[in-house]
């Protein structure tokens, strides 16, 4: 049972994996989504702001702030270990920001956050947050915890997960119009003739057999699936898979500890 | 050549030039500087009864809003976010120059204060109609508000227009059938303060008769032309018309005034109608009085004026017997031409006209009464200034105009930015909307560029309700007077002239006949050789500038018919066409080129005639061509912009050409109910409900009027990834699937803005209320707990959570009425007044402003803001029609994903289409796509929309996907490929204010009614579901009778009274005697216990109230020993 790697940078990982059941494999897939633990804000305690953004929306905006949890995953506890406030399971980033009279508009960034740990901060430096005009202050301070995404979108750690089917892409006879009509250029046009150039780009989508009928073949090799991932940078891909792994096979032992037990 | 980008041009630079509620401010601008004057003018002087004395009234003017405090100071300058904040009214005062003149010695002219005028905002008279956008955000105005609305006690007021059928024109019609009348002319004539109308009817022998106000019967038409002083039947004859044919007809009605041959016999004959039975000389001078006054009023009331009213009728009488001879149709009230525009100004002016009679008839009283008292006169004591201010300010508060009519000023619609600006431009039909009125409801041809074909009410209101297109510009009218002068020196005979000529000799009948009668503002004025050529040389003298360019002629010419129409009365509907001069249209690229440089406006273009403006009745005389290449010789007209026929909310739809006609009208209803940013100000204001959306987009599906109308700039909605399939079921019947993870995200967040509001009210007597935390004794005292979140004022704090019932301003007053407490102390007489948060609504105290009203009572707002994240239930719609509510909110990892990992935000159910028709909506899925992958919006105005469907299929394969938008998806929950590609775009989707947090609503117990014990009704109240009748039939049907108890009597109004075996009332319990008592026989009786509806015996001492005795036979229930139970 095969996995091949297609390609792999800092925020994207494309397997091509043989013999797995879909099922299987549909299942990390979600894992992935739903039960990855990501860092999140996830309280904010507002001591001031007076910006044009009310309480709510600023706390929502710091929300969806992403964090950087790869160190984070071995420091602080999951969410189904921490009950509340207990050590370990939370940290807090701080913001202060005050635009005096006389000063033009200011925008707060994610870099004007201060972390107590600094192996947990945004990503990025320049996600705007608010525009502060003059004589407006914003000053709070957020607690940041461990999270999965099926509670809310800010824990969901990937922007893409997918799991697709493997091409098989036949020519039985030539057919020009295929490399036309075909949007992810499978098809290779030389002397007049079609020839397999791109075969896993195929979405099946068979355009080329609605125009070229019986001369080009498209099928699903069986148990042969193409899985890809794009990260939004909160954690490295191969992590988020072995963490989605992780979670689930934390549910299957968890399962069978339960059947175990039954008589 | 023009084409599409340069006559966008002149779209723009109309706009730039006009904004978008130019008829409004237009016509408020003539009621200041004109008409409130004349009004002024109509009155002149006031002469009291005392003798000597004079008043001479001068000029009239208006000053800069302003606002006198209670204190006394004077009057201080306000802005309208003050008016808004301190529910003051935006006005300015009004200053008379006043003369006296007493045995003829005039004193000094005197400025007096008379009243207060409401300003329209952005009006000439409104400071902030100068000022630039940086001066206008300082005073926290939205710099993009148009104006053309009123404040008044803080909230804006629309002054809706009012479309009427045209005055002073003759209308002609067939009779009813069966009726004696075979045909009808109808002319209302409209004088300054009143309207009258007047019947020309054509009776089944051929007799004409005349009938009008104050005269009671008909009058037959003979008569009636020789008591205006055209006497001989041959002047008769040819008042009507020099055609033999015609003048034929009138043989009928000259007979029949045979007996009656001179002047003073006819107005002795309509004299005996008024003044019956008195002297002759009486009745005549009675009747020359009321023809003066109440016969054809517009053409003036003096005696003069007769044979100008006589040849007036004769022209109806003509019309009549052309009529009837079937040399014509009969006039079409749907026509546009019939049909007038009252705005603003015009329903100011009659406003003000009876608030200043009601003012000069006080301030004659009050002088009179200071004479009798023998004071010396100082005008500025007697000036009543209220009567002015109240009389306007209360019609503007409430709606109530003079005439009767009501709701012609409306709260303006702040919902989104397109509501309001959909309202400033609304035209509502005086036609009761309670009869069918089928054909005035329907979109009638002239309504092209005026009327937008698909903005109009479902309903009742169909096609009575209208908006105007995006040019239409209304006309304010001028005086006809330089018009007639110029007509008559162009060479059109007038019709007395042509009658002496003819009765002279000079000139030959037959000639004459074939003349063009020339009418000017639907009066008569004359006979004219070549009435196209007339028509031709009006035109030429307007487009050269030597006329007025309100001045619109039509000549209407039939085989019978030949008329010259010369319009210059204000509130006609007129919109701007390029001139089309020898297959050339005068508007050329220089001009354009010129107008991008900013050196020429779409006004000069209209001065130099290269642009003029058409009524409807001129466009009959138009061939008005599309695009330049359908010009051909006989165009006289270019279209500039044919999009331009929709209204504003129209607009915005993109490719509405591709919908069926009725979702772009539903379209229109809708896009008035989205939630975006309504004013840039909305943080400063105080509107009693407002919501904003937290992340509005401009859509990616542009059309070009959007920037025009600052769509762009306030928009409401956001562009969703829509895909249209199936999946799960969740979607059926219109309901739309949701993605969860889109929703936390922030997609269409909303908040929710209520106000609530009191006033430290002082009555008579020096009680006043008191704003504070109440004590615990006075009467309606809620409990500790609800006052918990109030300050040391009495007042919440800002971002305080509050929840339903909790009071947010403290506030106590005095009892109602004062003896009804004298045994309590002072405190505990007391009412507890506070203002509470609405039961089942929570949220976040957001603003609280404390003010002072200009009486000088203190005035407390408090807005509480409420975050609305979309949930099941909540109502969305695409700018096509189609509505849903949400059906289900699926998580991301549930939703369907594309190959590319993409998601989509919403899944429609695709039985949405092919019934609807909204192919529209597909073509926006696919120009979204199309945008969203080249980075860039599209263009989907109407007919003129770029790129095409092809260029963007193209591309869509060139960035890797299927040309038809379509795309191959996996199916989330199972990770399997879903049969078939599903299509796959970017629709621009709105947020409605219908939400589930707004309407959700159940009960078990709760508050009754006092009256009739049964539970309250409406989710307000807490209320119940009424249980009906018709669900009462079902239970009676299935014979469910204990569940039939238990819903109508049980669960709802169930009471026990003690009825009097011996008698039958109903008796009662004292308790402080512990015995049964029946107002009959007190305590000698027995008092049995029945159990009834509280609406029962509320029935039965409504029954005694009117005299009638009810009584209650007692026996029963179950029959004991055989009886029948009544023993």
């Amino acid at each position: 049972m095969p996995v091949y790697l297609r390609f792999s940078d800092d925020n994207r990982l494309g397997l091509i994996v043989e013999g797995y059941l879909l099922a299987l494999l549909n299942a990390i897939r979600r894992s992935v989504i739903l039960y990855t633990p990501v860092m999140a804000v996830d309280e904010v305690y507002i001591i001031e702001n007076n910006s044009p953004l009310y309480d709510e929306m600023l706390a929502h905006r710091l929300g969806m702030v992403p964090f950087d949890s790869e160190e984070a995953l071995t420091k602080y506890k999951r969410p189904e270990e921490c009950s509340g406030d207990e050590r370990d399971c939370t940290t807090k980033v701080y913001l202060v920001k005050k635009v005096e009279s006389g000063e033009s508009p200011t925008w707060v960034y994610t870099k004007d956050l201060k972390s107590d740990d600094p192996e947990v901060k945004p990503i990025s430096g320049d996600i705007p947050i608010v525009l502060l005009a003059q004589g407006q202050s914003v000053s709070l301070e957020a607690k940041l915890r461990l999270g999965y995404g099926i509670e809310h979108a800010k824990f969901i750690p990937v922007s893409v997960a997918v799991v697709r089917y493997y091409p098989k892409v036949e020519i039985a006879e030539d057919c020009v119009k295929a490399a036309e009509v075909c949007p992810r250029k499978v098809f290779e046009v030389s002397d007049e003739k079609i020839k397999v150039a791109n075969e896993e780009d195929c979405i099946l989508c068979e355009e080329c057999v609605k125009v070229c009928g019986e001369k080009v073949r498209i099928t699903a090799v069986e148990n042969k699936y193409i899985f890809e991932l794009e990260s939004t940078g909160v954690l490295r891909p191969k992590t988020i898979l072995r963490e989605a792994i992780k979670s689930l096979r934390r549910k299957l032992q968890e399962f069978s500890e339960k059947v175990g037990v039954l008589s | 050549m023009l084409n599409v980008e340069n006559r966008w041009t002149l779209i723009e630079s109309y706009f730039k030039e006009n904004g978008l509620v130019r008829q409004h401010l237009d016509s408020f601008d003539d009621f200041v500087r004109n008409k409130l004057q004349q009004i002024v003018d109509e009155q002149g002087e006031i002469t009291p009864e005392i003798p000597g004395l004079k008043i001479k009234l001068g000029k009239i003017r208006v000053d800069r809003p302003k606002v006198r405090e209670a204190d006394r100071g004077p009057a201080v300058e306000i802005t309208p976010m003050e008016a808004r904040l301190r529910n003051l009214t935006y006005a300015g005062p009004i200053y008379l120059t006043i003369t006296i003149i007493e045995n003829n010695i005039e004193s000094e002219p005197t400025e007096i204060y008379i009243g207060d005028l409401p300003i329209m905002l952005k009006s000439v008279i409104d400071p902030t109609s100068t000022m630039s956008a940086e001066e206008l955000i300082k005073i926290g105005e939205d710099p993009k508000d148009p104006g053309g609305y009123f404040i008044i006690n803080g909230t804006e007021k629309v002054i809706v227009t009012q479309e009427d059928l045209a005055v002073n024109r003759i209308l002609v019609d067939y009779g009813k059938p069966g009726a004696n009348v075979t045909h009808v002319a109808k002319i209302t004539s409209a004088a300054p303060g009143y309207r009258v109308q007047t019947l020309i009817e054509r009776e089944k022998d051929g007799t004409i008769q005349v009938s009008f106000a104050s005269v009671p019967g008909k009058i037959p038409f003979a008569v009636m032309m020789r008591a205006l002083g055209v006497v001989t039947d041959r002047d008769i004859a040819f008042a009507v018309s020099f055609d033999p044919t015609i003048q034929n007809e009138l043989y009928p009605s000259l007979e029949q005034a045979r007996a009656i041959s001179t002047m003073e016999d006819a107005l002795a004959f309509i004299g005996d109608r008024i003044a019956i039975g008195q002297k002759r000389e009486n009745r005549i001078h009675k009747a020359e009085q009321t023809i003066d006054r109440y016969f054809l009023p517009h053409l003036g009331t003096t005696p003069e004026t007769r044979k100008l009213k006589a040849y007036y009728l004769a022209a109806a009488v003509a019309k009549l017997i052309e009529l009837y001879l079937g040399r014509r149709e009969p006039d079409d009230k749907d026509h546009y031409a019939n049909k007038r525009l009252r705005l603003a100004g015009d329903l100011m002016a009659s406003l003000f006209r009876v608030a200043f009679k009601a003012f000069v008839k006080d301030l004659t009283y009050q002088l009179e009464k200071s004479k009798v008292r023998g004071r010396k006169l100082t005008l500025s004591n007697l000036v009543r200034s209220d009567i002015i201010t109240e009389r306007i300010r209360h019609a503007l508060a409430t709606g109530n105009w003079v005439g009767n009519k009501t709701g012609v000023s409306q709260l303006l619609d702040r919902t989104n930015w397109l509501s309001m600006l959909s309202h400033l431009r609304r035209v509502v039909s005086s036609l009761a909307r309670g009869q069918p009125n089928f054909e005035a409801r329907d979109l009638h041809g002239t309504q092209w560029g005026r009327m937008c074909p698909f903005e109009t009410p479902e309903g009742p209101n169909s096609g009575l309700v209208k908006n105007l297109a995006l040019m239409a510009q209304i006309s304010v009218g001028i005086d006809d007077k330089e018009v007639e002068e110029e007509l008559f020196r162009l060479g059109v005979i007038p019709v007395e002239e042509a009658i002496t000529q003819v009765v002279e000799g000079r000139a030959d009948l037959e000639s004459l006949a074939s003349y063009a009668k020339v009418f000017l503002n639907g009066k008569f004025v004359g006979y004219y050789k070549d009435g196209a050529e007339l028509a031709n040389r009006i035109r030429e003298l307007r487009r050269s500038g030597q006329l007025n360019d309100e001045v619109n002629v039509a000549h209407i010419r039939t085989e019978f018919v030949n008329e010259v129409h010369v319009n210059t009365d204000g509130g006609r509907v007129r919109r701007p066409l390029i001139v089309v001069k020898n297959g050339e249209p005068l508007v050329t690229e220089e001009d354009i080129d010129n107008i991008r440089k900013g050196e020429k406006t779409f006004k000069d273009l209209v001065k130099e005639g290269k642009i003029e403006f058409l009524d409807a009745e001129e466009e009959e005389n138009a061939y008005i061509a599309l695009e330049p290449k359908d010009i051909t010789e006989e165009t006289t007209h270019l279209e500039i912009w044919p999009p331009a026929i929709l209204g504003i909310v129209a607009s915005i739809i993109p490719y509405p050409e591709h919908n069926q006609s009725p979702r772009n009208t539903y379209q229109s209803a809708m896009a008035k109910q989205a939630l975006g940013l309504y004013a840039a100000n909305f943080q400063l204001r105080t509107d009693s409900r407002a919501h904003f959306l937290h992340y509005p987009q401009k859509p990616l599906v542009q059309t070009r009027i959007m920037d025009v109308i600052g769509y762009n700039d306030r928009p409401a909605g956001a562009n969703a990834l829509m895909a249209v399939m199936t999946y799960t079921g969740y979607n059926m019947e219109d309901a739309i699937i949701l993605n969860k993870s889109s929703v936390d995200r922030g997609m269409y967040r909303s908040t929710f803005f209520r106000l609530y509001s009191t006033e430290e009210l002082k009555y008579p007597g020096g009680q006043e209320d008191k704003i504070g935390i109440p004590e615990p004794g006075a009467r309606g005292y809620k409990g500790k707990e609800y006052y918990e979140r109030l300050e040391d004022n009495g007042i919440v704090a800002p971002e305080v959570e509050v929840k339903g019932g909790d009071v947010l301003i403290g506030k106590v007053s005095p009892p109602r009425f004062l003896q009804e407490f004298k045994e309590l102390t002072a405190e505990q007489a007391k009412r507890d007044t506070s203002v509470t948060l609405r039961y089942g609504e929570s949220g976040t105290v957001d603003l609280v402003v404390v003010t002072q009203t200009a009486e000088g009572n203190k005035l407390v707002k408090v807005r509480v803001r409420d975050l609305r994240i979309p949930e099941l239930g909540d109502k969305f719609a695409t700018r096509h029609g189609q509505k849903g509510v949400v059906g289900m909110l699926l998580h991301e990892a549930d939703m369907p994903y594309t190959v590319d990992g993409i998601v989509p935000d919403i899944i429609l159910n695709p039985h949405a289409l092919p019934s609807r028709m909204t192919v529209g909506q597909l073509l926006e899925a696919l120009a979204g796509k199309y945008a969203a992958v080249v980075g860039k919006s599209v263009d989907a105005t109407p007919w003129y929309y770029s790129p095409k469907e092809d260029e963007m299929k193209k591309a869509l394969l060139e960035h890797g996907y299927l040309s038809n938008a379509a795309e191959v998806v996996y199916d989330g929950r199972t990770g399997q490929k879903v049969k078939g590609t599903i299509l796959l775009g970017i629709v621009y989707y709105m947020k409605l204010h219908h939400m589930v947090a707004d309407k959700i609503h159940a009960r078990a117990r709760g508050p009754v009614q006092i009256l009739t014990r049964q539970p309250t009704e409406g989710r307000a109240r807490e209320g119940g579901l009424r249980f009906g009748e018709m669900e009462r039939d079902c239970l009676i049907g299935f014979g469910a009778a204990s569940l039939l108890k238990d819903r109508l009597l049980d669960n709802s109004d169930k009471t026990v009274i003690y009825v009097c075996s011996q008698c039958g009332y109903v008796g009662y319990f004292d308790r402080k005697k512990n015995k049964y008592w029946c107002p009959i026989h007190e305590d000698k009786t027995v008092l049995y216990p029945v159990t009834v509806s509280y609406a029962f015996k509320l029935l039965l001492q409504e029954l005694m109230s009117m005299g009638i005795s009810p009584r209650l036979i007692l026996g029963d229930k179950v029959p004991i020993g055989g009886g029948d139970g009544n023993e």
